[in-house]
């Protein structure tokens, strides 16, 4: 039981240390004290590391499969396998708020000792910002929340997970958002760090970037992998239901989307200063309220958690968090205007701010739609839900421009651009599109919104491509080199720019996926006995054979068909439904074969003794592309971030 | 929204040139608002009890309902994938269609919505089922089926 105690004290320690080292940072700056600084700074280091002390404990009395602490009770049982013990670390509400705090305080260590030039003056407020954060979650966690609270008594045997969460889904999904979520943080640090000191030029904005892209990176990964997990998991209605616990995701990423873009406006041209300290800080606030949005049972969801007295407390850490900000912002309001005007319509800046505006306008309407529920039972005491019908009327035309915008902001230049240049480049990217929109609508493909939709995203994905082929015949024309070096060179030279590129062209692979899966699926109910071979959908489906097996677990029933498609064979799918003993409740494992195209997904509905089983069988269109889309954001925004050897570096500025 | 001051130079001196694009930020925003409100029209679905819900005339306006689920209600047709349960609450108890594949936690004591429209049978024909298990669980305690 010496985990139980250290584990605890680890918490109550580091709340101290927290707490002293957000007072020793602002003291330290405030009054020029090296000293107090330093040791603001080592506060923040001492709390990483019994934030990783006391997670270490968890983590080993769930492995231990210590039934007398009660987290590990709830959450573990001796048949579940250890990766799934692993991951009952984040399954209930305390162990997620550790993560929380874990990835928080790590982050925080990370930043505060990455000592620069430019930040010198800004680390101390960064370091006051992250103690006062993890503080909170600290004060949480010993107060309401332990995640080493104890029963009177080993019950020899736990709950266990619930098998809805057996899924590796389950393993990767909850800790890539929590990272997201956490390095947000930091970002938001320096936000209030350059707000403090007054220096809100561009250092902070460029000194964020590599924090700002890594906490983006993982927010967007971790929504995907939700989605893929949703996808797989029958009850929670595909891969994207506008369930609140999933918007709630949504919303900072494309906050954080937009403060990733307004960013590069006062890199460049020292305007949106207000703009970045605005978003870096919604940004954060709104990862806290999708903490907080899981955690309270203030709005129904699917995913959410029961309902505690937290939410409260997390409504009040947004409060002051807004308000710091905002009082902040108004003290420093001459630092913090524009130096410089917009010049024309069609320039950079212009375009980038209508881009932040269609991120921020999209991340506000699907708060709006989330909250609405609790807004009008606050308001007027009506109890109603807002359906998906909302979203898709709202993100529709508001993707269409944004997807729309993505073709023409990297060409228009910043200060102005002309209007033929503007035009000469859309030019291959709109006969493209209009001769791809042609032949989808002679093939018959239809509603015509949909066509509109494939076309938009092939004028996108063709001015991306005219843009890469742009730079490189331009590089190959001047150096001489090969095709393949000149390409190799042009994208090494511009990790940013090519990065960036890759990221737009993921996107819009990943709206054409959109597009695909929700207008095209279908679903058709066939019962079949063994033997018997029937025709859905163009597939050819055999029942191949049918078990039902007692195990230790569970009740087995499944379905093993043969899958078909003119002469090829597609391999076999097993499609369950058992009944677990454990929850005494059913839980359908559907079976998927996917493909470029569509994927065919097949749900067990009913199996009887002598083999009768009937069938849903669903084609979901190009669903792969969200994945391949996901993917290449991966990739794309690694290359963006990939640094340059200081030697290029130096190069570069030399030519 | 901010939009509006972040163009604004330090002086109160606003050139005609950043008025223009004051006002360009504005009609995005207002396109933005007008998108939003207009399409939270007939988007909602109000919560009714079960009362009410048979009090009301069918129409075409979605509505969701509340209940426990009876038990010994539930009829699973395994065959034709079709669904009738009886939810009840303190006004009475009403009697649901649901076409669609039958939601693991459907079971006696569960509280389900359900939204849908009330049949001319007075039957509640539900499009879409959601659950909330009354067990100790309390991650992803809740299911939810849509008829697709």
């Amino acid at each position: 039981m010496i985990a139980v105690t250290v584990g605890q004290w680890a918490l109550w320690i580091a709340l101290a240390i927290a707490v002293y080292g957000m007072i020793a940072s602002i003291l330290g700056a405030r009054q020029r004290v090296p000293e107090l600084v330093q040791s603001g700074r080592n506060a923040v280091i001492a709390v990483a590391a019994l934030a990783v002390v006391s997670s270490g404990c968890l983590l080993y009395l769930l492995l231990a499969r210590n039934f007398q602490v009660d987290y590990v009770y709830q959450h573990v049982s001796t048949y579940l396998s250890v990766p799934y013990v692993i991951s009952a670390f984040y399954a209930g509400q305390e162990g997620s708020l550790l993560l929380w705090l874990l990835f928080l305080a790590v982050a925080g260590a990370i930043a505060v000792s990455h000592r620069r030039d430019w930040n010198e003056d800004l680390l101390p407020y960064v370091g006051a910002v992250v103690s006062g954060v993890a503080a909170f979650f600290l004060f949480l966690l010993v107060t309401f929340s332990s995640p080493f609270k104890l029963l009177p008594a080993n019950p020899g045997q736990g709950i266990g997970l619930n098998p809805l969460l057996e899924n590796p889904g389950m393993i990767y999904h909850p800790p890539t958002l929590f990272i997201g979520y956490a390095v947000y943080t930091i970002p938001f640090a320096y936000a209030i760090a350059a707000l403090a000191t007054g220096r809100v030029g561009s250092g902070w904005v460029r000194g964020i970037r590599l924090w700002s892209l890594f906490a983006w990176l993982f927010l967007g990964i971790g929504i995907l992998l939700g989605a893929q997990w949703a996808y797989v998991e029958l009850g929670w209605g595909g891969y994207w239901a506008w369930d609140p616990v999933e918007n709630s995701s949504l919303i900072p990423w494309l906050v954080g989307t937009a403060f990733l873009h307004s960013v590069m406006v006062q890199e460049r041209r020292g305007m949106f200063k207000r703009w970045n300290v605005l978003l870096a800080t919604l940004t954060f606030a709104l990862c806290v309220f999708a903490t907080f949005v899981t955690r309270s049972g203030l709005i129904e969801s699917v995913h959410a958690f029961q309902r505690s007295p937290l939410g409260y407390y997390f409504l009040a850490f947004l409060f002051i968090v807004l308000a710091v900000t905002v009082a902040l912002g108004i003290w420093r309001r001459q630092e913090l205007a524009s130096k410089r005007e917009m010049e024309s319509f069609l320039s950079r800046e212009f375009s980038l701010l209508v881009t932040v505006l269609g991120m921020v306008g999209i991340g506000l309407a699907v708060l709006l739609g989330t909250l609405y529920p609790a807004l009008a039972q606050a308001l007027s005491g009506r109890d109603l839900s807002v359906g998906p019908a909302f979203y898709s009327r709202v993100f529709t035309p508001l993707g269409a421009a944004v997807i729309l915008i993505i073709a023409i902001c990297p060409l228009l230049a910043w200060g102005r651009s002309s209007p033929q240049r503007v035009l000469r480049a859309m030019l291959w990217p709109g006969v493209m599109a209009i001769v791809f929109g042609v032949a989808l609508a002679l093939a018959g493909i239809r509603p015509l919104y949909a066509v509109l939709g494939f076309a938009a995203c092939v004028f996108v994905f063709t001015s991306v491509l005219v843009e890469f082929g742009r730079g490189w015949f331009a590089r190959k024309r001047m150096t001489g080199e090969s095709y393949p070096v000149a390409f190799v060179r042009l994208v090494n030279k511009n990790h940013r720019r090519y990065g960036g590129y890759l990221v737009h062209l993921a996107i819009v692979i990943l709206a054409a996926g959109v597009i695909g899966s929700s207008v095209y699926k279908t679903s058709t109910t066939i019962s079949m006995r063994p033997g018997e071979s029937m025709q859905v959908q163009g597939y050819s489906l055999k029942y191949a054979e049918y078990a039902i097996q007692p195990t230790e677990a569970k009740q087995r029933f499944a379905v093993t068909l043969d899958v078909s498609k003119g002469n090829r064979s597609l391999g076999r799918l097993t499609a369950e439904k058992n009944f677990h003993w454990n929850i005494e409740q059913w839980v359908t494992e559907v079976a998927i074969r996917p493909g470029l195209v569509e994927d065919l997904y097949v749900i067990l509905s009913g199996l009887e003794t002598n083999g009768l089983a009937t069938l849903e069988v669903q084609t979901h269109p190009m669903v792969t592309w969200l994945w391949i889309g996901g993917g290449l954001l991966f990739v794309g925004t690694l290359w963006a971030m990939w640094p340059r050897s200081e030697k290029k570096r130096a190069a570069g500025r030399a030519e | 929204m901010t939009e509006n001051k972040t163009n604004v130079p330090a002086q109160k001196r606003r050139s005609a040139k950043q008025v223009k694009f004051l006002a360009g930020g504005a009609v995005v925003v207002l396109i933005i608002a007008y998108l939003v409100f207009s399409s939270m029209q007939g988007a909602t679905a109000a919560y009714l009890t079960v009362k009410e819900v048979k009090a009301a005339s069918p129409t075409e306006r979605l509505v969701r309902v509340s209940g426990t689920v009876i038990g010994d209600t539930i009829e699973w047709d395994a065959h034709n994938v079709v669904l009738r349960f009886e939810l009840a609450d303190d006004t009475g108890r009403l009697p649901v269609v649901y076409k669609g594949v039958r939601p693991d936690m459907l079971r006696d004591g569960a509280t389900a919505t359900a939204e849908g429209k009330m049949g001319p049978d007075g039957t509640f024909q539900a499009t879409q089922i959601l659950l909330k298990c009354p067990s100790k669980y309390e991650e992803k305690a809740t299911e939810q089926a849509t008829s697709r």
